[in-house]
Parts: C-alpha cells; structure tokens; sequence
C-alpha cells in the first residue's frame, strides 16, 4: 500500500516534516495562539507562561471564553486547574498549594507527574509563570459523542446544545458543508455485530482462531451494566459477573472500585459505556452478538456521569488509571471541541505506558466539524463512522467529524493542526446486547463514532492476540491498521483516513489499496473542500508556522 | 586550635565578596534551583533534631498567628573554617499583611507585587559557641530587618532543654506582620502559648527547594539565606540589595509603618 499523496496527514508512518505536532505546540508556545484564535485572550498584560491557550480565557471579571465552561467548586466558585509540573518538583507544588487556603488539590497521579488543583484565577496565573510548570490546564466538562438521531433535528438544535462560547468558536452552521454523497440515517441499514464482523472480515479462520483471553481492553465511559452475566458470559453460578470483568474496574467519579463494592460501584445508568463494551466483549448466549473479543478482559473505567459528562481531570485521570492496570488497549467513545492539555499529557502516558487509545472523532460535522478530542491527539487512534456496509458500498456518516483539523478553533495553539481520522468503522445504526442496572439485558440500536471507535478497539485486541509481540507498540499497531485498511471509494481521506478498519487483513498483513487513490470523484471533489476549509480557519498559516 | 571570634569574621567576609561576584554573572534563568549558590563548599548543612530543638527559640503566639502558621523549619550550618555553629529556623505562614499596606493607595507602587501576602517566612538564627553556649541571636527584628539579641541578656533567655544552660531565646511572634520581639520567659501560670507545641520542627533542607521554586528568596540576598554566617554582623537585613524593601524600609521605621513601633532596637538603626 503506497502513501497517498493529496492530503496531508499527521501519523507517523507519513513521510512529510519530522516536526510533530507536539514539538510544534511546544515550539509555537501561545504565541500563535494569540495570532490567529478568533477569541479574544484574557490576561493580555502578563506572559500567561506555561498557561494552555483555553486557560489564558478564563476572566476573573465575568467574561472570558472559558468561564463558560469552566467546572467551578465551592462558595467561592473557584475553578480547577490540570496542572503537569516537572519531574522531583512535587514538593514545589505542595509548597504553593499551602500557600493559601484558597488552594486545594482535587487529584494528583504522581507518576505522570500530573495534579487537579483548585484556585482562583490570579493564583493560577503565577503558578503558571514558574519555570518547573509544564503545563496548565483549565478542567472542564467532556461527554461521550452523543447518538445520533436525524440530519433534520441537528440542524435544527443548531449543533447539539453547544455553549454560545462554543458556536462562536467554530462559528457553526455559518458555511455548513454539503451533505451531498454522504449517508444519512435513511441511507444506513441496521447491522447486528455478527454482520459487523462480516464487514470487518473479523469472521475468517485467521481471526476467530485466535485466543483473546490474553488482552485486557479498557472501556472509558459511563460504565458497565453486566447483565445478571449475561452480556460477557462464563458467570460462575456462585459470583455475580464474569471473571472477565476485572475487579480493579473502577468509577473516577467516586474513587470505588469492583473489587471494593461490586457492580454497583460501575453501574451504568446512560447505557452508553455498556453498549460500547458490548461491542468488544459481548459473548452472550445469542451468537449474533457477540463481539470481536469474546474472551478478552474488561476494565470498566466510570470516567462519565449518568448524565454523559465528565469532567476532563476525571478522564485523564481514568486513561491514566487504565494504563496503570495493564490495559492493553483503551476505547474512548467520548470528546469534546476543545483541547485539553491534560487529556493530551494523559494519553502520551499511557502509550508510553504500552497500551494502545483509540477515540471517538465526534459526531458534530455540521457543528463544530472537525476532529474532537481526544482523538485530534498524536497518541489516539481516530474513529470515523461509516455505514453497515462492505467498503466497496459503505458511506461516509454524515454527522462523522472530519480533518485535518486547522489547530486553531480548539484553543490547542497548534497542537492539533494536521489531525485527521485515522480510520473509520461502521456506526450508523448500529446494535448491541446491552446490560440495564436492574440486571436485564435489551437490544438497542444506536448511532455514532462511539459506536465505530469499538470496533477499532476491538481490531486492534485482535491483532495484539495474534501477535504479542506488538503489545504497546502504539506506531506499529496504528501503522499496521491504516496500511491494510480497505478503501471506502465513496468516502474521503478527510472523513475515513486509511479507509475501513479489516481485521484479517491487518492480522495476515494482506496487501490492500491505497483510500487515496480509490475515492471517487465526488469524495475527491469533498476532500478537497475540507481540505479548503481547513486551510480557510488557520490551517495552512499554522502549518506555514510550523 | 580554636578559632577566634575574628576569625569567623573573616571568613564570613570573604565568603560574601566571592559569592557575589558568582551572583553578577549569573541569572534566575539560568540558575538550577536545586543548586546551592552560595553555600561555601566548606559549610556542611544537616539536620539534627535533637541538637536543633535544644537551641530552638519559644515563640509566643497569638490565635491569629497560629491559625496562619505552616510550620517551623530548621537547619545547622557548622565549618571548620568558623568559631561558631549557627542553628537557623524559619517560621512559615500561609499569609502575612504586607508591611507596606498600612502606606495605604501607595502601597501598589512600593509594593512588590501582588503576592507580597503570601511567602511569609521568619528567620531566626541562633549563634553558638563551641562549649555549647549560645553566644546570640540575629532574628527577624522587623521586615527581614536583623535584631541581635545577645546572651548577656539575661531576662529573655531560659534553660529548658540543656540542663545548666540558657539555651532558648524567648519570642514574641508580632501580629500581623509576625516579626519578634523579645520577651521575658512565660510565668509558671502563664495563658500565653507556645508555637513549639503545635509544630514539629521540620528539616528545611528537604523544604528548600519548594520554597525557591516559589520564589521565597528571589528577594532576598542569597548569601544570607544558604550561608547563615553572614548574619553574625555583616549585615542589617536578609533582603538584596537593591530591593524595594530594602531601600524602603529606613524609612517605614522612621514613620512606625507597618507594625515598626513594636520593634526593639533594629541593627539598621545604629548604621
């Protein structure tokens, strides 16, 4: 498979520039930022140091960007703060915590030398301005990418219920781009994960031969329901779940774990993280749904409220958290328009750590468009959706985030500029068995790169058991899936990277064709208008910068 | 053979010239904080407990002091090259009223910044003589401003941990600014309380770095802070040169700003 050459992509395994997108962030600084955001910069009299370009808008006097979003606590209502400080600097952030009792630590994971404080803004500004501070952040809320019901009630809501700071942010709806040759919900038909893993070719002797029991998938999101045992099978008669379930699954929210207080301490009352583990892990009694990793672990990370939302420090931490447990993979059918420092800083631990993050792109093409965190990071592989059809025939998701992200309108200065979907998967319509709280189980259909980012994850379980020795080999295992992807012609590289995920063609390394030189004509034409607009917001000027 | 007192002078001195020269070439930037500046190499830091709480002085408090207080940190500066041994202790506060705010609107341009309220930490500095007895103290007389307090002054120092000798220099912890002031030791029946019985005595060599990081002592003269010697009588006040605080403060004590009436006889004063 040779590299496509029409569009520019941020991995790795593309042989453009050997500046990353991480060494340009660090590069740029925030002087960019100020450049080119269409937002207005708080604290203009002061060098904000290492403060990230979304916390720099946070205005103590009632205006400000991020003050809209910003999580704050207690009478004072001072908000929280990610903050990563250098290594054998943890006493100098105790020092400044007790400095003021207006300071209080909320989290801390030492090892990723990372901490959640709370302050007030001015506090936060000269904490900022020490050379031993690498970053900081401000916390706010994230949700899952949200299931998708119709084009019509989309553009009605006028993009999902965002913030007025987020609708002028990215300026929604002002230059919706065509829907023309993308699928919507009309177009998709309902698929079963039996039929999923036909479109996969995840049903082939190369593939189900495979023993799964050796990997341990983390599922970062609202929760898990079991089921009574019935959603991941092989339920002792004397236990209440599955010995799949790990005992160490645990909610970010309330700090308990499976081990310290049963199911309860993960119960799932939005469904959305069960039906995702359901996708990877289902093995219930009907065949039809079973998932691609039948007897692989489950690590239920409860980083989402019942509600969807959570904050960002409760993410990050639960992707560190995962990583620390041996996750060997970790799905994130979650997002959020802007950049998060933190999460960014969370997920280059947790490869290093060895496991592999694969994330949602986003549901919000007509809205906020481009690539959501945390899949927009260097250290995650993107998601787009698809419909539940063979590549030949499938479509481009209507509602599936797109690329290359311009860097700009995420308050990222830079640091996502380039970011496009790796891959793509079927989620439209799709259906999963799904464990309810009261212990019984329903079939739901559902649509979403929520839904496709579990199949990726799912691929990538599969070729680690084919092959140990790819076990946290993040570049590998990424490269290895865009190389032996199957072209979607109808699709652009903007919305589905390399093409649709195959699983035996990643595990037997099969020889397949290039997404770039398969798109038809309309896709090609489409492409080129992302490509535009990209470059409209930023994006050619930033990776001018770069 | 001993050292005389002269002796340690001397040393202290030339200490001070050749660390300052090492200063002028240098910058914040460009300087690890971990490293130590100005500590001659002949100075070794430690810190021992026992030795340490023996000489510590008895702070007398009030309830808002002791509300704002962090902790007493310590350490022991011994050379051969001196006559003396010096037991230093900083006391730490959450919060202190900035001496220049009783300057009122002109307190924002003498100030030095808006974090002027926080960092507060107090010196005191107790200098012993070989046989064990205190020769004196250099404490925080008002503002990071040295007030001696020799041992012949008998009425504020008091035996308690050295059997047979005076060994603790008695203090008054001044609100809000929390200089000291010396005081008698407490009656048998006295109400008054004792900072050494809330607070451990922590080691202030594992604090250091924390506190440089946050700019404790980017005010201060950095001989004065990691080589205590030069504290003897070489100098009036723990700021730099050249600070605001430094050029300022003559003249706040001559207005009785900021909490300097209740000062005693500052070593400023008689230069």
């Amino acid at each position: 498979m040779t590299q496509h050459t029409r569009t520019r992509e941020h991995d790795d395994d593309c042989d453009e520039s050997t500046t990353t997108r991480r060494s340009y962030m660090a590069g740029l600084g925030t002087g960019l930022a100020a450049a080119v955001s269409p937002l207005t910069v708080a604290w203009p009299w002061s060098d904000p140091g290492s403060l990230s370009e979304l916390a720099a808008t946070y205005d103590a006097f009632g205006g400000g960007t991020a003050t809209e979003i910003a999580i704050e606590h207690g009478n004072a209502r001072h908000p929280s703060w990610p903050v990563v400080y250098e290594a054998g600097k943890r006493n100098s952030l105790e020092t400044w915590l007790t400095e003021s009792d207006d300071r209080e630590l909320l989290a801390e994971h030492q090892p990723s030398r990372a901490a959640t404080v709370i302050a007030p803004p001015g506090d936060i500004r000269s904490l900022a301005a020490n050379g031993w501070i690498e970053g900081v952040d401000i916390n706010f809320e994230a949700s899952y990418a949200d299931p998708v019901d119709n084009l019509a009630e989309r553009v009605e809501n006028n993009g999902l219920g965002l913030t007025s700071f987020q609708r002028r942010l990215v300026g929604v709806l002002s230059d919706l781009p065509t829907t023309a040759g993308l699928a919507t919900d009309t177009d998709a038909e309902a698929v079963t994960p039996a039929q999923v893993r036909q479109i996969l070719t995840a049903d082939t002797e190369a593939v189900t031969s495979l023993d799964t029991s050796t990997v341990t998938v983390a599922v970062v999101d609202t929760g898990f329901n079991a089921g009574s045992g019935d959603i991941l099978g092989d339920r002792p008669s004397d236990a209440d779940y599955s010995p799949r379930l790990l005992p160490e699954s645990k909610s970010m929210i309330s700090g308990e774990t499976v081990a310290d207080n049963g199911l309860s301490a993960i119960e799932d009352g939005a469904g959305h993280g069960s039906f995702v583990a359901s996708q990877i892990l289902g093995n219930p009694s009907d065949a039809d749904y079973q998932g691609l990793l039948p007897n692989a672990n489950l690590l239920a990370v409860k980083a989402l409220g019942d509600d969807g939302g959570g904050t960002m420090a409760d993410i990050a931490n639960g992707i560190r958290y995962a990583a620390e447990q041996g996750a060997d993979v970790i799905c994130m059918s979650l997002g959020s328009p802007q950049y998060g420092t933190d999460i960014a800083a969370a997920l280059e631990y947790a490869t290093q750590e060895g496991s592999i993050p694969v994330a949602a792109t986003g549901n919000d093409r007509q809205a906020t468009r481009w690539v959501a965190t945390p899949a927009s990071s260097e250290d995650a592989i993107g998601v787009g959706a698809t419909t539940g059809d063979p590549p030949a025939e499938a479509q481009s998701a209507y509602f599936s985030n797109i690329g290359p992200h311009p860097g700009t309108t995420d308050l990222s200065a830079g640091a996502t500029n380039g970011a496009t979907p790796a891959i793509a998967a079927p989620g439209m319509k799709i259906k999963a068995k799904v464990g309810q709280p009261n212990g019984s189980t329903t079939i739901e259909t559902l649509s979403g790169t929520s839904m496709a980012a579990p199949l990726v994850a799912g691929v990538v379980g599969l070729l680690l058991a084919s092959d140990s020795s790819l076990k946290g080999e993040f570049d590998d295992v990424r490269s290895r899936l865009r190389d032996h992807a199957r072209p979607i012609p109808a699709a652009g590289t903007t919305e589905v990277g390399a093409g649709m995920v195959d699983a035996n063609a990643a595990i037997t390394e099969a020889e397949t064709a290039d997404q770039s030189d398969e798109m038809t004509d309309e896709a090609f034409s489409r492409n080129e208008a992302y490509n535009a607009l990209s470059n409209q917001q930023g994006g050619l000027f930033a990776r001018f910068l770069a | 053979m001993p050292h005389t007192r002269r002796q340690f002078l001397g040393a202290t001195a030339a200490t001070t010239l050749g660390l300052s020269t090492l200063l002028s070439g240098s910058t914040a930037a460009q300087v690890d904080p971990s490293e130590w500046e100005y500590k001659p190499d002949h100075v070794a830091l430690s810190f021992p407990r026992d030795e340490l709480e023996a000489y510590q002085p008895k702070f007398e408090t009030s309830r808002d002091a002791r509300q704002k207080a962090i902790g007493l940190y310590g350490y022991k500066a011994d050379s051969e090259e001196w006559d003396k041994t010096v037991y230093a202790y900083w006391f730490r506060y959450a919060f202190q009223d900035s001496a220049t705010d009783s300057l009122g609107t002109i307190s924002q341009l003498v100030s030095s910044g808006p974090d002027s309220h926080f960092r507060d930490h107090e010196p005191s500095y107790i200098f012993v003589d070989p046989d064990g007895t205190p020769d004196k103290a250099v404490v925080t007389g008002y503002h990071h401003f040295a007030l001696d307090i020799p041992f012949n002054d008998e009425a504020v120092w008091t035996e308690d941990r050295l059997s047979g000798t005076r060994s603790h220099v008695n203090l008054s912890v001044v609100d809000p600014w929390h200089h000291y002031q010396t005081v008698p030791p407490p009656a048998e029946d006295s109400q008054a309380t004792l900072l050494e019985s809330q607070f451990e005595l922590s080691n202030w060599l594992e604090a250091r770095d924390g506190w440089k990081d946050n700019g404790f002592y980017s005010h201060s003269h950095g001989p004065a802070i990691e080589n205590p010697s030069v504290m003897y009588d070489k100098r009036d006040t723990w700021w730099a040169d050249g600070t605001i605080d430094k050029q300022f403060a003559p003249l706040w004590i001559r207005f009785g700003l900021g909490g300097a009436r209740d000062s005693d006889d500052l070593r400023v004063e008689d230069s």
